[in-house]
């Protein structure tokens, strides 16, 4: 399943769980850039992004890719993960 | 909340900082706002969508039109020709051109009917002082205090001036005559026409662009010493507008002169003071980087401060904004210094260059790709943000070593991150 969150004032963070095979580049660099907001389904937008099954992305509010975190182990680690992100892409961070 | 300009990066910053819940005060100069002429023309994909967000992009695309088809003259040679047949399913298509002042008026009406901005008109900056807990902006007879001050009044900035930041840079000598004509050219789609150097305007060249409701712009490239009023006085201008519209009808809706910069301010966050667009980075329109990166500067602002003021950010967040932005502002003008390179060549090899690849690509298509009429821009990337997590081993608790990575079931084997 797909499941796509807001966590803190628009920060969009972005879980993709499905066993879905990701283009063939999904492994280009693209933290750091701009999120194509113009594709709706959180599949494409997650293709688009290059972002690998069992992984999530935390997306700022202008768009731009902040993290893209791969393979967490278990789901009980998303919290911790989002939370290093978010302390990162913000300074500020909901864990704490 | 303050921001300084009621232009449209100004306006958009108003609006992104409103929908976080944000109050400002937005200070103009003009009593009055003076919505004429084409100026910056091309609004793209990235910039729609920040638009959007701000309330407007649809209105924006609707209200343009989008060229398919764009030629290259040489003399009287045409040297290069691209078509966009196709322009995607996105949202938004790849750019629309329309005037700068209707996008300021879809601004204005926006922000009309946004009870968390108040606009304030005839108010010139003359100071500004801040410290640990806010700003206060002076004005000709006010003074107004907020958390933060935007400066987006533009390439003559009173903010940037009352911070005491020089404006470094270069100018050209050359001017620009430009003019919103409404014409019948006879095209059967939109079209952008570049022509070199043509017979009717020898050693410089001319930049046609479509423009909604059958109205063109004409950019001509005229000697530092060209005086408007004289060719107005004869038939100079009208000669000149024939040579590119031939001999139907034209209305001359709008008329101006002007000379291109290159210059960037050194740091464009001191403390609580943002400065944007071009009160922060002028640059030569070609390439549309000018308006387009301002709309970006105003998006990268807004969600920082908001976050600023609610106390939800690091000390290193507004820090950013110059990081980010300052970089994006380096590309534009080494990207637009290249183009001018190419269309005001200053030293003899640049024009020896420009002479020797105009001449071969009447011939050699492989040279057409060394012609620069301009680039348009994409999103800047912040690969090397302080505030974009790393992608390798070890950057984020719990991520795995790329070798593992690879060895999963399904994944292309010996492929890894760049940074891996």
């Amino acid at each position: 399943m797909r499941l796509r969150e807001l966590v803190g004032p628009r920060f969009a963070v972005l879980t993709h769980w499905c066993p879905w095979r990701p283009a063939d580049d999904w492994e280009r660099e693209l933290t750091g850039r701009p999120v194509p907001l113009d594709q709706s389904a959180d599949d494409t937008l997650a293709r688009a992004i290059g972002l690998a099954p069992r992984s999530l992305a935390v997306v700022r509010p202008d768009g731009y890719l902040a993290a893209r975190i791969t393979e967490p182990q278990v789901p009980a680690q998303l919290a911790p993960l989002v939370s290093a992100a978010l302390r990162r892409a913000t300074g500020w961070s909901p864990a704490t | 909340m303050v921001i300084a300009g009621a232009g449209p990066v100004g306006m958009v910053a108003a609006l992104l900082l409103a929908r976080c819940g944000v109050p400002t005060v937005v200070l103009e100069e003009q009593p009055r706002r003076i919505a004429v002429g084409s100026r910056s023309i091309c609004v793209q994909r990235d910039s729609l969508d920040i638009l959007e967000r701000a309330g407007v992009g649809a209105a924006v695309a609707e209200s343009g039109v989008t060229w398919t088809r764009g030629r290259t003259y040489y003399r009287e040679h045409q040297v290069a020709e691209i078509t966009f047949p196709v322009l995607g399913d996105s949202a938004f298509p790849p750019f629309v051109n329309t005037p700068q002042s209707v996008v300021e008026l879809l601004l204005e009406d926006r922000i009309a009917a946004e009870p968390l901005v108040e606009v304030r008109r005839g108010q010139r900056v003359v100071g500004v002082e801040q410290d640990a807990d806010g700003v206060t902006v002076s004005t000709s007879d006010s003074e107004v205090l907020g958390s933060h001050l935007v400066g987006a009044d533009g390439g003559h900035s009173a903010v940037r001036e009352s911070l005491g930041l020089p404006f470094p840079g270069t100018s050209y000598s050359d001017k620009f005559l430009i003019a919103d004509l409404r014409a019948d050219l006879g095209l059967t789609v939109p079209e952008r026409r570049f022509y070199f150097d043509p017979p009717w305007n020898p050693g410089r060249q001319v930049l046609l662009h479509p423009q909604p409701g059958g109205v063109w712009r004409i950019d001509w490239q005229v000697p530092h010493d060209f005086d408007l009023d004289a060719e107005r006085a004869g038939d100079g201008l009208d000669r000149r507008i024939r040579a590119v519209v031939g001999h139907g009808d034209y209305e001359i809706i709008w008329l101006s002169v002007y000379r291109f910069h290159q210059r960037r301010v050194p740091a464009m966050r001191v403390g609580r003071v943002l400065l944007a667009g071009d009160a922060a980075h002028v640059m030569s329109p070609f390439g549309a980087r000018g308006l387009n990166s301002g709309i970006c500067d105003a998006d990268n602002a807004a969600w920082k401060i908001a976050l600023d003021r609610a106390g939800r950010a690091g000390p290193g967040l507004l820090a950013s904004y110059d990081t980010e932005r300052g970089a994006a502002a380096e590309e534009n003008l080494r990207v637009t210094g290249e183009t001018m390179r190419f269309l005001v060549p200053g030293t003899d090899a640049d024009r020896a260059h420009r002479t020797d690849v105009l001449t071969r690509a009447v011939t050699d298509e492989h040279a057409r790709d060394q012609i620069d009429s301009g680039r348009l821009a994409e999103p800047h990337h912040y690969p090397d943000s302080p505030l974009t997590t790393p992608v390798h081993p070890g950057a984020v608790p719990g991520a795995e070593p790329a070798a593992a990575r690879r060895a999963l079931p399904g994944r292309p084997a010996g492929v890894g991150h760049a940074a891996a």
